[in-house]
């Protein structure tokens, strides 16, 4: 069968292509790994963010980039996240997979009904709830302060990791250590993981109800079901992120949300969709320059790169 | 012998807009084997009559039902699962999807592959082949990669069709398929969507027409609607028979050559 | 019987504000067809420009009588400097995605409140002694309400009913009218569209400042606001509908006293509140009470 072999050969040279394509992001990995090798631990440090900003901003781009739906509000499940890990910071628990376990759940367990009331709505209404229920969070993490500690935050102390053995380490050669290629791994798997979601059904689907929601349904696409997923998803990665970003910090507190926010919204402005590893770069650079330019000038922090962005 | 079953039926549909009546007491039903041409002048309700058909719009008074389901309570998502497609009048695509990925989409629902979120899309052996069937059905082979946007008008529309035929279903509505082709490729168009039909086991064509050479070529019932009512219901041979709804609606007698 | 009062009477003062920055927003909506996050910036510049203006003002020995117009024509100024040069930014985005909309906007938002922090801090600023300079008006033995707020309430009517009068009786206002329900007929009918774009944002721009310059003296300038005023005036645009003047007065005056009774009642509900009327609002009736355009 001739008609169909010749489009088979054409399949497989687009994932010879991929292969090509992974070259890049291969790279990046491979200078994050070797990263505390060459630089000063304070820019190791910096990387723990650029690297947790990554994966919050993997997951934005798999609700934004290839669902269409533009959440202002993403910033909210990085602060669970970190509020996640200094509260069981607090309490004798520091084990870092339960950390990541327990805020994963939380973050779940909150994105369902909050999603399954936005995802109704689109575009500038879906914007809008989405910042109105983080800025409700940013209310309750400011004003009840005995529960929450109020504008000072709660403190996270450096969890512990179970495969390895960190008593006698201080804190600055565990975060540049063990924690450091712990949250590495992470992020690679984290990365497949979006891969893999995007190159299945799930992206296909998420990009065609995208394009054309009602053209989408008339298809057989499960067009709320799907947007809930993509919610879902997405805000597990941020909370992910937000317990990577806040660790070397050592503070959960309600800035935080914001500081998050104009991470966010900028970084995504780059994301256009697929690029996922293009999501990555934009990332690092983000928080780089960030971290940098604060250091020049605590002021202007956020603007050079938003009016770059 | 063709077994008679009815697969969509319509009962005493209204469908009011304000004031205004599109549809009045609309009774049909549609049965395997069927290519139904609907056919009126502007403004009659066709669009209407479709859209409540495929439970876009909800009726004012009476249901739809299609195989035994009330269409308005399943939604478009359950309407495909259970085998009935559209397409639109208007161009409806994916822009950024490409050809490929645009008729993926419809094989995935059809395959049921839709919850398959840990294997890859490109490697989907049974997806594929469904695309590269109906893209060379419909002349799409050498496109597969083509971004839906870059498409001519007639080929979006064609892609919106075919996409809908990716389906499977069992019947498929077709509004104004060939419009926006011009004519000499009007006929290719129609063979090629028989062809489809025949091939992918579609038991019922509707298709709203305005070109009367297609109409009384190629379906085999013709429901003409006017002022939201349906004026005629029957063979070619019978609404040529006539004559009131000749000169409404064809405008004059024409000789089918 | 005093708590009530001050309800009332706050509620419509913040209502009176709201409505002004809504107006705003509904205008450059309707003729441009952008939605403005950016209104939010301009309504703490506003705040914060007028204080300035104020603190010069007292330098000066100015009278206390003349702090209102002060404040109003600190807005107006500071729109005129700020209107066009940011309306040409935002031509880029006009007939993009609402989403390039939103997040350029949102940029600029960001962008906004790094300058005001550049410019005056980080610390909260307040104007003293303002907002009782105008006395009180007493109306039972326990009951007094400050003139400040009666004045403002005034302004912002006399201001939305000027605004309603330019829109529907000059000539501007039709061509703006015109141009907003369809602008290549206007611009066929040698309307210099651009100029009516340009306009029309300063317009919308001079809403908010005016705005937070009248509010800042009940309250305080801070860097948040910005974001603050964003959700409660969205909040008003969509429990009034999109494209509906009178939507917005209803929607300002409904979070108006929402607002004002939180203060007074639940202090730590006063942000939850505005939110949880939005999401109701848009769960029940998304297209707001008495949407003209959905």
């Amino acid at each position: 069968m001739t008609t169909s072999t010749a489009p088979i050969a054409a399949r497989t040279a687009t994932t010879a292509t991929s292969k090509r394509a992974l070259a890049l992001p291969a790279l990046l990995f491979l200078l994050i790994f070797i990263f505390p090798f060459v630089a000063g631990p304070h820019y190791v440090i910096l990387m723990f963010s650029a690297m947790g900003y990554a994966i919050a901003l993997l997951g934005l781009n798999l609700l934004f980039g290839y669902t269409g739906l533009l959440s202002l509000g993403h910033a909210m499940f990085l602060a669970i996240g970190a509020y996640t890990a200094g509260y069981m910071t607090s309490t004798r628990i520091t084990n870092f997979e339960l950390i990541l376990l327990v805020a994963v759940a939380i973050g779940a367990t909150v994105a369902v009904p909050i999603g399954l009331l936005c995802i109704r709505y689109v575009k500038i209404y879906f914007a809008m709830l989405t910042l109105a229920f983080s800025m409700l969070l940013y209310s309750f993490l400011f004003k009840f302060y005995h529960l929450t500690g109020g504008d000072e935050g709660i403190r996270i102390k450096v969890p512990s990791l179970t495969a390895w053995d960190l008593s006698g380490l201080d804190t600055l050669s565990v975060l540049t250590g063990p924690l450091y290629y712990y949250v590495f791994a992470l992020l690679v798997l984290l990365t497949a993981l979006m891969r893999c979601l995007t190159s299945s059904s799930l992206g296909l689907q998420l990009r065609a109800i995208r394009e054309n929601q009602q053209k989408a349904e008339y298809l057989g696409v499960n067009v709320k079901r799907y947007r809930l997923v993509a919610f879902v998803i997405a805000a597990v990665y941020g909370v992910l992120g937000g317990v990577i970003i806040a660790i070397p910090v050592g503070l959960a507190d309600p800035s935080s949300p914001i500081g998050f926010n104009r991470g966010i919204s900028s970084s995504c402005c780059c994301s256009a969709a697929t690029p996922i590893f293009w999501a990555h770069y934009w990332a690092q650079s983000y928080s780089f320059s960030f971290r940098i330019s604060s250091c020049l000038s605590p002021n202007i922090g956020g603007s050079p790169l938003v009016s770059s962005s | 012998m063709v077994v008679n079953v009815t697969l969509l039926q319509a009962q005493n549909v209204r469908k009011l807009y304000g004031g205004f009546c599109a549809l009045d007491d609309v009774t049909l039903s549609i049965n395997d084997g069927e290519h139904v041409s609907i056919i009126g002048p502007n403004g009659a309700g066709k669009t209407t009559l479709v859209n409540v058909l495929t439970g876009l719009v909800r009726p004012t008074a009476g249901n739809v039902t299609f195989k035994g389901h009330n269409v308005v309570n399943l939604g478009a998502v359950r309407l495909a699962r259970l085998g009935m497609a559209r397409s639109f009048q208007l161009v409806n695509i994916f822009p950024q999807l490409s050809v490929g990925e645009t008729i993926a989409v419809a094989a995935i629902s059809h395959l049921r592959h839709g919850e398959r979120f840990f294997s890859s899309t490109a490697r989907n052996r049974p997806v594929w082949e469904i695309v590269e069937r109906v893209a060379a059905i419909f002349g799409f082979s050498g496109k597969l990669d083509q971004p839906a946007k870059i498409l001519s008008q007639g080929d979006k529309k064609l892609l919106d069709v075919a996409s809908a035929f990716a389906l499977s279903p069992e019947i498929i509505l077709l509004d104004e398929p060939t419009s926006g082709v011009s004519t000499a490729d009007k006929s290719t168009i129609m063979r090629v969507l028989v062809q489809a039909a025949r091939q992918m086991g579609i038991k019922a064509i509707i298709q709203i027409e305005h070109d009367m050479d297609i109409v009384f070529g190629y379906s085999n019932r013709i429901i003409a609607v006017h002022n939201g009512r349906i004026l005629a219901d029957g063979s070619p041979a019978s609404i040529r028979a006539r004559a009131d709804v000749m000169a409404t609606i064809v405008g004059r007698q024409r000789d089918h050559a | 019987m005093l708590a009530s009062a001050n309800i009332l009477v706050g509620g419509v003062f913040h209502a009176a504000v709201l409505f002004l920055v809504a107006a705003g927003l509904q205008i450059v909506f309707g003729v441009q067809k952008i939605v403005n996050l950016a209104c939010g910036s301009f309504y703490a510049l506003g705040a914060y420009f007028g204080i300035s203006a104020l603190a010069w003002a007292a330098a000066l020995k100015v009278p206390a009588i003349a702090f209102i117009p002060i404040l109003i024509g600190s807005g107006l100024l500071l729109a005129i400097v700020l209107g066009p040069s940011v309306e040409r930014l935002l031509r880029l985005i006009y007939d993009r995605d609402e989403h390039f909309q939103i997040l350029l906007t949102f940029a600029l938002v960001l962008i906004f409140e790094d300058a005001i922090r550049l410019i005056w801090g980080a610390v909260p600023l307040q104007t003293i002694n303002v907002y009782f300079a105008f006395g009180e008006l007493r109306i039972a033995s326990d009951l007094a309400i400050p003139n400040y707020n009666l004045i403002v309430i005034a302004a912002a009517a006399l201001i939305s009913v000027a605004f309603g009068w330019m829109l529907k009786r000059t000539r501007f206002g039709r061509i703006v009218r015109a141009t907003a329900e369809n602008k290549q007929m206007s611009e066929a009918l040698c309307v210099d569209v651009s100029k009516v774009y340009m306009a029309v944002f300063t317009l919308g721009v001079a809403l908010g400042t005016v705005g937070g310059a009248l509010v800042v003296p009940a309250g305080a300038a801070s860097i948040d606001m910005g974001v603050e005023l964003i959700v409660d005036a969205f909040a008003v645009v969509i429990i009034g509908g999109l494209g509906s003047m009178p939507g917005a007065l209803i929607g300002a005056l409904i979070v108006g006293f929402v607002r004002s009774a939180a203060i007074w009642l639940y202090p730590e509900f006063e942000l939850l509140a505005i939110y949880v009327i939005v999401i109701t609002v848009l769960i029940v009736r998304p297209q707001g009470l008495l949407a003209r355009t959905a």
